[in-house]
């Protein structure tokens, strides 16, 4: 099911994410010591660094989860940095869409409802949520599975629900914190798979942080990211 | 690493292990200290009856003495401020007789000793108003032994066993009996009542502190079962971290309960305060509660483990867990079986009431079972109908892990039940209680004696007079009346027309010239001879006096239940033949205290009624009724929503990374507040409602074991509103420390 990344028609040079001059310190540690990046409409980007680099705080950052101490964060050319908790909270379940490491669905949920969660916080209806999340449910291939509870499926089942949820409302940007850090080779290969499958049938950029390279070359461009400042940019 | 160790490195290591030991400890410590205060109420009570239990060991016999009885008493009260004073009037027949502790000995004739208080009272006040009530020399004081509670008024007054008044009876000693006090039976009933459904809640309290952040613990402790840990270890692992809490709560707990002891004995009861050592714990209390509260604290914590135990790898998974057997409905079935056969039994001959008691703690423990189940059914009526993600995300928390979120109501639920108990019984204790019921007008005082002499009542006003105190005081005997062989004969006094206008709340109109009688209007006297039977006394037989014939027989209007009697004139019958049974005086508020002082100082061994005393004492039951209803409802409330607030607060901090996630994918907060809030009212609704049903059902069958009628009023809806109330108030902790909980919470574990 792979797929050279390099060739997705959707990714053009129009960017929808984009980083200026990024500054998070904790204390008197910079996590983040001025950080420009930018991600294109469709791009497929990998963060990879040692641990403790600063790639899962830029992650954040630019997902809006932690305010950046410093420096912008332009979303489709409108500065997030100065927003409040709540406009921010607005844009990441309406503009972004999360995958974590271990999936971190809504465990008295079904899979269905989890992934219906997002479209019914967005104000959309009971039906018109869980027909969404069916629908992707399917494209993942986890039609019949709906009912199950996050602890009846397997690890890369649960990853997939996850997709599923990121991406159910047609987010902008997929920011993956991750993805395949709690998977075996195999089954995090088909989740990144999946992933960017999806992404690619929404247009949605997609952010991953890993440590893994064989999901970092699955990357249309590599950021490495080495005590808070970029070490280097790559394509793949 | 043993257990202690690892348990001793999370605490060092987790703050927020911490902090749930803080808490576990808090919660431990408020438990105990009120179960510890609770249980000492019943022995508090004992020894209240224990120090009074001197003044009612009379022999069945009369003033006949014995070598046995060689001591005459006779047991009076009186009031002075509204306060009761109680009188003991008493004759050796020989000396050494045994006194209960705080009596100093059986005076001899013409010595009084008095209580403190009321020595106190007595040298504050004129001679005249007070001190004269107790002819004689004050030669020693009642030590508190001798007292129900500090500052009670008593007085015991020697005599020459010849100049005792009339009705003293014979006893052995002043001591106290072997068997112990009997202890006021509705304060008694009570305070058992209120120990356990206050203890149900209090140990719902050290359980939700106990298993306060459980989830966590849980999937710290699956992890080590995963990496090889036996089920011995892990339980020694939670008992060690639980210990740590559990032994210093319960220390504290002890702590807290003295000053707490001390407000207590504040509480007044029955006219008086406690004695601060009355709520003092047994040894063997205080030893149960060091040795049983830990115990009890790491057994609830081992027992939420069960799955850890038996499944570490659904734990670690979070897999769904067994929901609650429909079979535990058959328990508050059976509770209620337990209590109403046990209702049965104490209303039987020589019934006791343990059975009751034992049917009451399986009711409450039983709505703490039940309500799970009740729980889960509301969570799954809730995921059928959800249109919101507010509610989704309650329902489905309801009906996947029930026991958790009942948790939160459980400790208002048993507060509930308390209050539909206590506010279904309150109406008929209330009306168990005597206020004056219109026999005589406000202002009179009425000595009632065994018979006085018509000289004894001359002296009162010569003496009343002596003060310049010139009040109407009138000697009434009393009897029956009816025609010659009627056995349906009713109550009269001889009474003048002017007299009983005085002293009763009737309605005659102007008193016609002449002797009469004077009937309340609608009583038929059987034609024929009238014949009045003169109550006896000691020096006048009771006797059958013959009226004139065609005596003059007025109706009169009677005011008040009590004042519908006959009133034969004086001028009707020979007063050398009557007994006098009572002794009237009409008082002003500012006279009354000198009357009563003439009265008793004349009339020794009379008990002094009056409709403002009488009202007085009614009140101050009342009052008491109503103060420790108040009391124990605002603990039970206070304990609920405790328990409510810790629970609803550990379920955040158990869940605070499935929330963080939720947070940082954009889900607003004040979505999962709705949520939480409806997680913790949704049960409340549905129990609070089973619980005031049961409550309402039990407060009965108690009512009947008080001998109170059962009045339902509105009122009786008001402890599930409050209850719902609670459990909002305590749902909206969740805000607080779900606001805490950020974005990034997801990642920090």
């Amino acid at each position: 099911m792979t797929e050279p990344m390099g060739l997705n028609p959707l990714a053009d040079r129009q960017p929808i994410l984009v980083g200026q001059g990024l500054v998070k310190r904790y204390g008197q540690t910079h996590a983040l010591a001025g950080v420009d990046i930018a991600v294109n409409v469709g791009e497929v980007v990998a963060i990879v660094g040692p641990s403790g680099s600063g790639k899962s705080t830029l992650l954040h950052v630019l997902a809006g989860i932690l305010p950046a101490d410093g420096g912008d964060v332009l979303v489709a050319g409108r500065p997030i940095t100065r927003l409040g908790e709540g406009e921010r909270s607005k844009l990441r379940r309406s503009a972004f869409g999360f995958v974590f490491q271990t999936g971190m669905l809504v465990a008295e949920l079904s899979a269905e409802e989890n992934v219906a969660l997002p479209l019914l916080l967005a104000g959309g209806s009971k039906k018109q949520a869980m027909g969404t999340a069916q629908e992707w449910l399917i494209k993942l291939g986890l039609g019949g599975m709906e009912h199950r509870r996050p602890g009846e499926l397997s690890g890369g089942q649960a990853q997939r629900v996850a997709i599923a949820r990121a991406l159910a409302h047609r987010p902008r940007v997929i920011f993956a914190d991750e993805p395949t850090g709690a998977l075996d080779s195999r089954t995090g290969e088909e989740t990144v798979t999946a992933l960017l499958h999806a992404a690619r049938a929404t247009g949605a950029a997609v952010v991953i942080v890993t440590h893994d390279p064989n999901v970092a070359a699955r990357a249309q461009r590599v950021v490495e990211i080495t005590d808070g400042r970029i070490a280097l940019r790559a394509a793949a | 690493m043993n257990p202690l160790q690892l348990a001793v490195r999370v605490l060092r290591a987790d703050s927020r292990s911490r902090a749930s030991a803080l808490f576990t400890m808090l919660g431990v410590a408020v438990g105990v200290a009120l179960v510890v205060w609770l249980a000492a109420t019943p022995g508090a009570i004992q020894n209240r009856a224990d120090r009074e239990s001197w003044r009612s060991q009379y022999s069945a016999g009369g003033p006949e003495q014995s070598a046995n009885q060689p001591l005459l008493v006779v047991k009076t009260y009186d009031d002075v401020d509204g306060e009761r004073v109680h009188r003991f009037d008493v004759a050796a027949l020989k000396p050494g007789i045994p006194v209960a502790p705080g009596i100093p000995r059986v005076p001899g004739p013409g010595e009084v000793f008095l209580s403190p208080a009321l020595a106190e009272l007595a040298a504050k006040r004129p001679p005249a108003e007070l001190a004269e009530r107790f002819p004689g020399k004050v030669v020693g004081a009642l030590g508190d032994e001798a007292l129900s509670y500090p500052g009670e008024l008593v007085a015991i007054v020697g005599h020459a066993p010849d100049a005792m008044p009339s009705g003293a009876q014979s006893r052995a000693d002043l001591a106290r009996p072997e068997r112990g006090g009997h202890p006021d039976g509705l304060l008694l009933l009570l305070s058992q009542v209120g120990l356990i459904i206050l203890v149900v809640p209090c140990l719902v309290l050290v359980a939700s502190a106990a298993r306060l952040t459980a989830a966590r613990r849980e999937r710290r402790l699956a992890a080590l079962r995963l990496a090889g840990a036996t089920p011995q270890q892990v339980v020694w692992m939670t008992v060690a971290e639980t210990a740590v809490a559990a032994v210093a709560g319960t220390v504290l707990g002890l702590i807290i309960g003295i000053p707490l002891r001390s407000l207590t004995s504040r509480i007044p009861w029955e006219g008086g305060t406690w004695f601060p050592s009355d709520f003092t714990p047994s040894a063997l209390l205080v030893i149960a509660v060091l040795v049983l509260a830990p115990l009890m604290v790491c057994f609830a914590a081992v027992f939420g483990l069960r799955r850890v135990l038996n499944q570490p790898l659904g734990a670690a998974n979070q897999h769904t867990k067994r929901p609650p057997s429909v079979a535990r409905l058959l328990l508050i079935f059976g509770a209620g079986a337990i209590f109403f056969v046990g209702l049965g039994m104490a209303q039987g001959r020589g019934g006791t009431t343990t059975y009751v008691l034992v049917g009451l703690t399986a009711v409450a423990i039983a709505l703490v079972l039940v309500g799970p189940l009740v729980t889960s059914w509301v969570g799954r009526f809730f995921t059928g109908v959800w249109r919101s993600p507010a509610t989704l995300l309650a329902g489905r928390r309801l009906r996947d892990d029930p026991k958790a979120a009942f948790r939160a109501s459980s400790g208002v639920v048993v507060a509930v039940f308390a209050g539909s108990l206590a506010l279904t019984m309150f109406p008929g204790l209330e009306g168990r209680i005597g206020f004056s019921d219109g026999t005589w007008r406000d202002g009179v005082l009425v000595a009632q004696t065994y018979g006085a002499q018509a000289k004894q009542v001359a002296a009162v006003r010569t003496d009343m007079a002596k003060n310049g105190v010139t009040a109407p005081v009138i000697a009434i005997s009393e009897g029956r009346l009816g025609a010659k062989g009627d056995r349906n004969s009713q109550s009269a006094m001889v009474l003048s027309c002017t007299d009983a206008v005085k002293v009763r709340p009737v309605d005659i109109g102007v008193c016609q010239q002449g002797p009469a009688i004077y009937v309340p209007r609608g009583t038929r006297i059987a034609p024929g001879e009238i014949v009045f039977q003169s109550y006896g006394s000691r020096g006048t037989e009771s006797a059958d006096i013959d009226l004139p014939t065609q005596v003059p027989v007025r109706e009169y209007q009677p005011n008040g239940r009590g004042s519908a009697t006959i009133f034969v004139d004086p001028a009707l019958v020979p007063q050398n033949k009557l007994a006098i049974s009572s002794v009237a005086v009409v008082t002003t508020p500012q006279n009354e205290a000198v009357a009563r002082t003439a009265v008793l100082r004349n009339v020794v061994g009379a008990s002094i009624y009056s409709n403002g005393a009488y009202d007085s004492h009614g009140d101050t039951l009342l009052g008491d009724l109503r103060r420790v209803t108040v009391i124990g409802l605002a603990i039970a409330t206070i304990l609920g929503g405790v328990s409510a607030g810790v629970a609803a607060a550990g379920s955040v901090v158990d869940r605070r990374r499935t929330f963080g996630a939720l947070i940082a994918a954009g889900t607003p907060t004040n979505v999962l507040v709705k949520a939480l809030r409806r997680e913790a009212m949704l049960p409340a609704l549905v129990a609070t409602v089973g619980a005031s049903v049961a409550g309402a059902f039990i407060g009965a069958g108690l009512l009947t074991l008080a001998k109170g009628d059962l009045v339902l009023s509105p009122w009786l809806v008001t402890p599930a509103v409050l209850g719902l109330v609670v459990a909002l108030l305590a749902a909206a902790a969740c805000g607080p420390v779900l606001r805490k909980v950020t974005a990034r919470a997801y990642a920090e574990e």
